[in-house]
């Protein structure tokens, strides 16, 4: 029982640390946000797409 | 619509918003540090703004703009849709070679303002939009090169001209009053230049109007009526420009300081204590460092209604704007208040900053 006890507790922690230190998503729904403007030239020039620039 | 929410349609677009938005790259930035605010130039008393443009730094058009009312009244869904859609159209144009390139205005950078080169950049800080507007004044005023009476009044409101759009469909015409009225513009109309310059948002719309200058008699718009382009002149007062800017940040870093701290009255509230709409209604809320105007006997609650025995003008009636565009560091003022039914005067020196 304890030992359950305890392997549930450390898969929570390692859930929760995972959660913790996961990078905040960029791309969901094969949507991307870019936030380095010189890398988002260069991919708009690479795909022949125009830029939407947002300032926030 | 709150700010909060269209942001968050934003950053998780949806339905018709995400399909054109997959037809962009889409970058966003949080930080100015290193950003060319020559070729980005907007109003940096808003929360966010917009620019469509291309891989060769060829701006097609602007999404953003405000109101004195709010951060948020000209950004929704719908209207950004239809931005994204000009600029599509737009950028296949330009590949087309339909477009010209323009040339690109001298480089300019939020580090050429010292405010914000000895503030968050030294101190290894985020540069926000307010920065800009603050670092501006204090770069104007610490050269002597401020026009107090002009150059506060940035990105006008349409609706000085009497323009009230219909705000989801871009910059077709929901209403015309005053001026615009009277130029001949009508309901159903759209705008599609300004002074010759073609806008194709409501962003294009207000930067091109912030480009006329104050002292100008009239303004040129071309409108869209039934497939046809029509010119109109509207005819220009004084203070066309003119707007509340006790809210932005580059009033707040104009030097002297008031000496008190308030919030303006409406317009039921002055009605209540007899002042009239135009003239000076301000109550006193806070001082958070001892002031000259607390030192003197000024008190939280005090309603402000007249400087040195001026009770209105003709482009503020926040008592503390007026304080800030009409009186220097150093001057001596005489502000008289209304405390429980009596009427006060205090006299004190203003100084350049609150601490």
């Amino acid at each position: 029982m304890k030992r359950t006890a305890f392997s549930l507790l450390l898969a929570l922690a390692a859930l929760t640390a995972w959660w913790a230190t996961a990078p905040e998503p960029v791309e969901a729904d094969g949507f991307e946000w870019i936030t380095d403007y010189q890398e988002g030239l260069k991919k708009a020039r690479a795909e022949n797409k125009p830029i939407f620039l947002e300032f926030r | 619509m709150d700010c909060k929410s269209f942001d968050d349609q934003l950053v998780s677009p949806n339905g018709n918003l995400l399909k054109l938005m997959r037809d962009y790259v889409c970058i966003r930035i949080t930080d100015l540090t290193g950003v060319d605010i020559g070729l980005f130039e907007f109003d940096p008393d808003i929360t966010l703004y917009c620019f469509i443009m291309n891989a060769d730094e060829q701006i097609y058009l602007r999404y953003g703009g405000r109101d004195d009312a709010s951060t948020d009244s000209y950004l929704n869904d719908d209207s950004l849709q239809l931005a994204l859609e000009k600029g599509l159209a737009l950028h296949e144009k330009y590949q087309a070679g339909e477009i010209a390139k323009t040339e690109r205005p001298a480089a300019k950078f939020p580090g050429d303002y010292p405010e914000v080169k000895n503030g968050p950049l030294a101190k290894k800080q985020c540069v926000h939009c307010h920065h800009l507007g603050s670092g501006k004044t204090k770069l104007l005023q610490s050269q002597g090169k401020l026009d107090r009476l002009k150059d506060l009044w940035i990105n006008p409101d349409i609706k000085n001209l009497g323009i009230e759009l219909d705000v989801k469909k871009g910059l077709l015409v929901k209403n015309a009053e005053g001026a615009a009225a009277k130029a001949g513009l009508k309901k159903k109309d759209e705008i599609i230049k300004l002074e010759g310059k073609p806008v194709y948002s409501f962003g294009d719309l207000q930067y091109q109007l912030d480009k006329h200058p104050m002292e100008a008699k009239a303004l040129k718009l071309t409108v869209l009526r039934k497939d046809a382009e029509v010119e109109l002149e509207l005819a220009l007062d004084k203070w066309w420009r003119v707007t509340d800017i006790s809210r932005r940040s580059g009033v707040h870093a104009l030097e002297p300081f008031a000496e008190f701290w308030g919030k303006a009255l409406d317009k039921a509230e002055k009605r209540k204590l007899g002042i009239k709409e135009n003239e000076f209604g301000l109550e006193v809320t806070k001082f958070w460092v001892k002031t000259n105007g607390q030192a003197a006997g000024m008190q939280v609650g005090d309603i402000v209604y007249a400087v040195d025995d001026v009770t209105e003008s003709e482009y503020t009636s926040n008592p503390t704007t007026w304080i800030r565009l009409n009186k220097n560091t150093g001057d001596t003022i005489t502000v008289k208040v209304l405390r429980g039914g009596k009427k006060l005067g205090f006299s004190f020196k203003l100084k350049a900053k609150p601490w």
